[in-house]
């Protein structure tokens, strides 16, 4: 570092690098911004029955930037081989839960009142009906639960959009 | 007639300043960084206006004296004394150019100091919000942002104290030449 010309080289090189850096922490944030804007559907990540309450609770993650609100709930009971209470559909219990961004939130959903506790093997396919604040169309997320050892379930979900109100 | 436009000129004053006012505000509700980056890039401009222009100075003069330009010593003397009174009772004038030069490069030394750690404490900011130590979805573009804005004045004080660095040392050197030169006259002449 012996003439200026050199020092002046040096701190245009920086100055590129520190304007490169700037430029894109700026693109970085708005493309962050545009992508948190955009309504994520809703993931169960975890579902179990809570044998004292009778009641299945989920946990709900919502990995976008929107909040969703879940407006009903409904289920189909498939009994299993052990079980000796019939099969049953409760459809559209109305609920408010909202699910916030990015967190994991729990929703609990309650089985039919008097009937038989859950047994191995015996199913319930719920189905959530959820909105957003963007559209007013509702959209469902269905999950099969399947009472197993350790509580395990059948980790496949499906989900359709039904359109319009 | 001049209280009329002196009114007018207020007027236009204050519109302009609640104009600046609210569009900085609206800019602060869309884009908090952004804001961020302006306060951080101001805030340390301020700070760093004074080394700026004392580095820009000292490497001005430094190389108007290596092309054989004589400096005003009354005018380098006033920026290292407090005063001009403390200037001229501190005998600053009777010192050679590159001195004084090389006096008013080290009493910017101390805010130089100041202004390099106020940097470093953001820089440290950012950088635990940049690696997770701490974190925060709110105030970790922010602190980003501000560090960004600081960097800017940062990079100027920077290069400019090295080019006013070289440039000072350039002239000591010279200066030391030319006195060991007419030293060595004198002795010839003796």
């Amino acid at each position: 570092m012996k003439r200026p010309a050199g020092i002046l080289i040096l701190i245009s090189i920086i100055a590129l690098i520190l304007g490169w850096g700037i430029g894109s922490f700026f693109t970085q944030r708005t493309v962050a911004k545009v992508v948190a804007s955009i309504p994520a559907s809703p993931i169960v990540v975890d579902a179990h029955y809570n044998r004292e309450k009778h009641s299945i609770t989920y946990s709900i993650l919502n990995p976008g930037g929107v909040p969703l609100t879940i407006v009903d709930e409904s289920f189909v009971f498939t009994p299993g081989k052990n079980s000796k209470e019939k099969a049953y559909i409760v459809s559209h219990v109305p609920i408010h839960a909202v699910l916030p961004p990015g967190v994991v939130t729990r929703v609990e959903l309650k089985l039919k009142a008097g009937t038989e506790k859950l047994q191995l093997g015996d199913a319930v396919l719920a189905t959530f009906t959820y909105v957003h604040p963007l559209s007013p169309d509702l959209y469902t997320v269905a999950h099969p639960f399947k009472l197993g050892i350790g509580g395990k379930n059948v980790a496949q979900q499906k989900k359709e959009i039904k359109g319009g109100k | 007639m001049q209280r009329v436009l002196w009114w007018i000129v207020f007027g236009i004053f204050i519109a302009v300043i609640v104009l600046g006012i609210f569009l900085f505000s609206l800019v602060i509700a869309a884009h908090p960084e952004a804001a961020a980056f302006v306060i951080g890039f101001l805030g340390f401009w301020l700070f760093a206006n004074r080394l700026i222009f004392g580095y820009g100075g000292i490497a001005n003069a430094a190389k108007a004296f290596l092309d054989g330009e004589i400096p005003d010593k009354s005018e380098i003397a006033q920026k290292i004394a407090k005063s001009p009174e403390a200037a001229q009772l501190q005998k600053l004038e009777d010192l050679s150019v590159a001195a004084l030069l090389s006096m008013w490069l080290s009493s910017l030394e101390p805010f130089k100091y100041a202004y390099y750690l106020g940097f470093f404490l953001v820089f440290l900011i950012a950088a635990l919000f940049e690696l997770n130590i701490i974190s925060s979805i709110v105030i970790g573009p922010i602190a980003e942002a501000v560090m960004l804005g600081a960097a800017i004045p940062t990079l100027l004080v920077w290069g400019l104290e090295l080019l006013a660095g070289y440039y000072v040392g350039q002239a000591l050197m010279k200066a030391v030449k030319e006195i060991e030169v007419g030293s060595q006259e004198s002795q010839q002449n003796q």
